[in-house]
């Protein structure tokens, strides 16, 4: 019991630990990308190409003074970045990286736990992690911030909804709501054939959901300042940031695990697999951030309605008949 | 949401991957980014910077004093005195050009008479005090001289 605890946390300091340094890496692999698209150079300055950049950045982000604006609300204001980002980290603890092996003839379990209702789990998080958004907006007691907050609220409402029932098209196959067994489901064929509809409907949906590329809306830096995090500073701010960063990696992980068979794939291990296809979503994010213009509110408030939503639902009853008629 | 789109490339996002085509291929291209502190960035040979002042064969600046210098320039940043020399020949007093008012428009170029005064190619004049940007006869020999040894380069 007390050795399975002590593993347990060892499991949970690894994993924080990769993420994080993932999602700083993200950022430099952002820039860098970017960058090359638009055939530029990128940080080149700070290390070997750059790459010490998002150590140097973390450090001027905590060496900077956190002030807190003198009318906002206080408790609320200090609240909404660790909202933001405990959702986003938590949601980690059901994403399996490869499957069960045996080592030293102990059975290992490479992910934290296997619910059976993780998927639920993330997509409530996800819900949870619009809190923090939100309370922000409101309490930097800024019109911006809050018009910002509010965009992104109806955003994540609307995009919700597409999400959740494009994903349902895959559970209905697997026959569970547990990740694992989803990853399981796919030995043969991965999902992404058969629900290339819900495919193509989750990812609008999660890059809209993450507040990124086409749909960053909140953020808006040429019409909103900078939407909600407009007031923060020094490392609240960064705490919105590491949010953003790990929620692409969320997205990224459970479109992995639902669609192209999580660590399912040939010669490799699992786990390079699991990682290779994430890394691959995350470039999708950013080649789509490098190509695309932002939509206007109305249209993204329409394609997430009159366009996702049916699209979704038209596909689950396809879907469900014929899962019906097999069985 | 465009009207006249035809149901194909309304499904099959065909312009987004085109345009996703593009980005990808602009990816591998060189960088044309000039990195500035340790590459220099290109100057064209009709660059106007800071000015300069030709000399003949015995070193002495070449300008005569004429003050048409002064008179064209439209910011009036060229302050000129001369003396009567013994001889009766004009001397030049002063010669200065204030660089934090100048345009570089290169008119003071043109109206000059005996090919003295010209635009170099330099442009790294930053100076702490507003009183560092007046320049004197000296300094504007001096160009030349810098002008002259990176034209033998």
């Amino acid at each position: 019991m007390l050795v399975g605890i002590i593993l347990t946390v060892i499991k949970i300091l690894i994993v924080i630990t990769v993420v994080l340094l993932s999602v700083a890496y993200m950022t430099w692999a952002e820039r860098k990308v970017i960058g090359h698209m638009q055939v530029r150079l990128g940080p080149t300055h700070v290390g070997w190409k750059g790459l010490l950049q998002p150590i140097a950045d973390g450090l001027k982000l905590l060496m900077k003074e956190d002030l807190v604006p003198d009318m906002v609300d206080k408790p609320v204001f200090i609240i909404a970045p660790l909202l933001s980002l405990i959702p986003a980290l938590s949601a980690f603890a059901v994403i399996p990286f490869a499957d069960k092996f045996v080592i030293f003839g102990k059975e290992v379990q490479p992910y934290i736990s296997d619910i059976n209702i993780g998927l639920l789990y993330i997509l409530a998080l996800s819900s949870v992690g619009t809190y923090g958004i939100i309370m922000s907006g409101w309490a930097s007691n800024s019109k911006y911030a809050l018009l910002g907050s509010l965009r992104s609220s109806a955003q994540v409402i609307s995009y919700e909804t597409a999400m959740g029932l494009s994903l349902v098209g895959p559970v209905l196959l697997a026959g569970s709501l547990s990740l694992r067994d989803i990853t399981i489901a796919q030995k043969g064929l991965w999902f992404i054939v058969p629900q290339i509809v819900a495919f193509v409907v989750y990812l609008i949906s999660a890059i809209a959901e993450t507040n990124r590329a086409p749909f960053d809306l909140p953020e808006a830096e040429t019409e909103l300042v900078a939407g909600f995090h407009v007031e923060y500073s020094s490392m609240k701010f960064a705490l919105f940031f590491l949010a953003e960063y790990a929620n692409m990696y969320v997205v990224s992980s459970i479109a992995t695990i639902v669609f192209l068979g999580g660590w399912n794939g040939p010669i490799l291990p699992g786990f390079v697999w699991f990682v290779l296809k994430v890394l691959f979503f995350m470039f999708l994010y950013l080649w789509l951030r490098a190509t695309l213009p932002r939509l206007r509110f109305d249209q993204l408030m329409s394609l997430g309605w009159k366009v996702l939503i049916p699209v979704a639902l038209a596909n689950l009853l396809v879907t469900s008949i014929i899962v019906y008629i097999v069985r | 949401m465009a009207k006249n789109k035809n149901i194909f490339d309304y499904v099959f996002f065909t312009e987004i991957l085109q345009g996703m085509g593009v980005t990808l291929k602009h990816m591998f291209k060189k960088p044309v980014t000039y990195k500035y502190p340790y590459e220099a960035t290109p100057i064209f040979e009709r660059f106007r910077g800071v000015h300069y002042m030709k000399t003949d064969e015995d070193g002495n600046p070449k300008c005569v004093g004429c003050y048409l210098c002064e008179r064209v320039c439209p910011s009036e940043c060229i302050h000129i005195e001369t003396d009567a020399g013994p001889n009766g020949e004009r001397l030049i007093r002063k010669y200065e050009i204030e660089l934090d008012r100048c345009i570089y428009c290169g008119f003071c170029e043109e109206a000059c008479p005996v090919d003295a005064i010209h635009m170099g190619r330099s442009y790294d004049v930053v100076r702490p005090t507003r009183e560092g940007y007046r320049v004197n006869m000296k300094f504007l020999v001096d160009k030349y001289k810098e002008y002259l040894k990176d034209k033998g380069e």
